[in-house]
């Protein structure tokens, strides 16, 4: 192991220390609410991440398979009986596997166009997919909304299980994403948002590959909407399948620099608390000027992201001082050949 | 029996005929060189050929294998690759990636580095390995393409103006490595504009002019074709 190496898995361990002792250290329910949306937000923008970061394909109707995975939780919970507590939770994995096997015909559909075409089919998916929640009442319970199992703890300790899930789902996406980034798999994928049909006729099965993708993002967004159903206990369509979520995972991303497993991780840090901030110490409405004004910020100053502008910089920055200790010749030096021109 | 084989293929957009029945062939191991005035067909028949264009008549045949209106992929498996006149390389990735790319695509070694540095080294790039390749000039890139495409150990490779807006230095460097690759086993066929470059390569020049082929031969022999001095000089 290098020394960076050594490094960089120390920070991230005390990292991940921190995020797990969050709730001992900070014991306050609201803090543990805004720590719960902000880790199912950094889930949701790193799956999001793996189609629209490494393929380039924005999606702006992931947020459809939020509310496919709220809707599947609830409604399976249901069918099957499911008592309400921890072994609730693994009822995660079933939503994500009917999300998955929904995004399949969906995907193909939606990868069969590219660029601005993809981006308008799959907002388009996100309203067929709110309409379905409203009009299939049978199942759904339309406009009425539809109740989640309600979760056995109470008081203090309520928020900790959701607080252990949602750390464990958003490690098990950044971990997903990082070895994906490394992975054969992932190469291909950065090499079709670069370019497409390069990479076609380089061998790469790109309508496979943006597929899977396609699919990976789906199945933990929907966990991730999941688990969202059982913390609130009650979803409407309308909230289960929000536009608003679509434009949190792009800003998220693009802010903390899309394309990286690092960005949409800082950016989800950054956006959700201060979008919870917003709402609560203001009017509701200026959580979506914040959105509006980031957006144009991020696209303005900082195209490439926070992360990858400052990883840039400090690296230019650590070979300047690395150039400039080169040609300066040793302090000890510059004392005697100074002696040595007096003399 | 040549390696490939373009006959009577047509393909139009539009009202443009492009490709109006062409036909050519070129064989195993040798450096073909296929030339004509702008727009004759000449980067259309490479497209057709690489999978990226479906001809509306004719055939394309490989190793006495039809591959028209085969997807690039396809093509590429069946081990004939393409550079653009235009380098087409993935910029925000490093040299190195850039290769593996092709190394795995053609069932190369999983852990390809070793490939890819020689690879590498073979067009004088490895200096540069770690740096992204859009922050590479534009003759670098072409080598980088070179490069990529080679590290796919093609049969066949289509060279699409490997000497255009190159500097005569890499021009040379170009030269060297063709001749070098050839060889060792690599047919190529080039489009190239540069008469000088064509000549010196080329064991046999096609002759493109209106989508259809109007003289092939020895480069000695097809300078001298009065069709062609009309196609160039305007008839």
């Amino acid at each position: 192991m290098t020394r960076r190496q050594a490094y960089n898995a120390a920070a991230l361990g005390a990292a991940l220390l921190l995020a797990a002792l969050f709730p001992v250290l900070v014991p306050n329910g609201a803090f543990e609410t805004v720590a719960i949306f902000t880790l199912i937000y950094i889930a949701m923008a790193s799956a999001w991440n793996i189609l629209g970061g490494y393929t380039g394909y924005v999606s702006l109707g992931h947020a459809a398979f939020f509310g496919v995975g709220a809707y599947a939780f609830t409604i399976l919970c249901k069918a099957w009986n499911v008592p309400a507590g921890w072994v609730t939770f693994l009822m995660l994995l079933a939503a994500g596997a009917v999300a998955g096997i929904l995004a399949i015909p969906f995907g193909w559909i939606a990868l069969r166009a590219r660029r601005h075409t993809f981006v308008v089919i799959t907002i388009a998916y996100l309203f067929i997919f709110q309409l379905l929640a409203y009009n299939l009442t049978n199942l759904t319970n339309g406009s009425a909304g539809i109740g989640a199992p309600i979760p056995p703890w109470m008081g203090s300790s309520f928020n900790i299980p959701f607080f252990y899930v949602a750390l464990a789902l958003a490690v098990a996406v950044i971990v997903l994403s990082a070895l994906i980034r490394r992975s054969r798999f992932g190469l291909s994928l950065l090499a079709i948002r670069d370019d497409e049909d390069r990479a076609l006729g380089l061998g790469i099965p790109t309508g496979r590959l943006k597929l899977t993708a396609f699919v990976i993002a789906a199945i933990f967004i929907a966990m991730a909407g999941a688990l969202y159903a059982y913390y609130v206990t009650f979803i409407y369509p309308q909230y289960a399948m929000n536009p608003l979520d679509d434009l949190s995972m792009a800003l998220m991303a693009f802010l903390g620099g899309v394309g990286t497993v690092a960005g949409p991780v800082i950016g989800a840090l950054i956006v959700e608390p201060s979008q919870q901030y917003f709402t609560i110490a203001f009017q509701s409405g200026l959580n979506l000027i914040t959105y509006g004004g980031l957006f144009l910020v991020v696209i303005l100053f900082i195209p490439r992201g926070l992360w990858p502008t400052i990883r840039d910089a400090l690296k230019a920055r650590a070979e300047r001082v690395r150039a400039q200790s080169a040609v300066e010749p040793p302090a000890e030096a510059t004392r005697l050949s100074a002696k040595g021109g007096s003399s | 029996m040549p390696l490939l084989a373009v006959k009577g293929v047509s393909k139009a957009f539009g009202g443009i005929q492009a490709l109006n029945s062409c036909s050519f062939s070129v064989d195993q191991g040798t450096v073909t060189g296929l030339i004509g005035p702008n727009g004759s067909g000449k980067t259309t028949v490479f497209n057709v050929i690489t999978g990226y264009e479906r001809p509306d008549a004719g055939e394309v045949l490989y190793q006495d294998q039809a591959i028209h209106g085969q997807s690039p992929r396809a093509v590429f498996q069946r081990g004939i690759g393409r550079t653009f006149q235009s380098p087409r390389i993935f910029p925000r990735l490093t040299l190195i990636e850039n290769l593996k790319i092709p190394v795995r695509a053609s069932g190369g070694p999983q852990t390809p580095e070793d490939d890819v540095n020689r690879w590498l080294e073979f067009v004088g790039l490895d200096r540069y390995g770690t740096a992204q390749a859009g922050s590479l000039s534009y003759g670098q890139r072409k080598l980088l393409e070179f490069a990529m495409m080679l590290a796919a150990n093609p049969q066949l490779v289509l060279l699409d103006e490997p000497a255009g807006g190159v500097n005569p230095a890499m021009m040379e460097t170009m030269a060297r490595l063709i001749t070098e690759m050839n060889r060792r086993g690599v047919t190529f066929l080039i489009v190239e504009h540069n008469m000088g470059f064509v000549m010196s390569l080329c064991q046999h020049v096609v002759v493109m002019h209106r989508g259809q082929v109007i003289a092939s031969g020895p480069p000695a022999v097809v300078q001298e074709d009065q069709a062609v001095l009309d196609a160039y000089l305007g008839d």
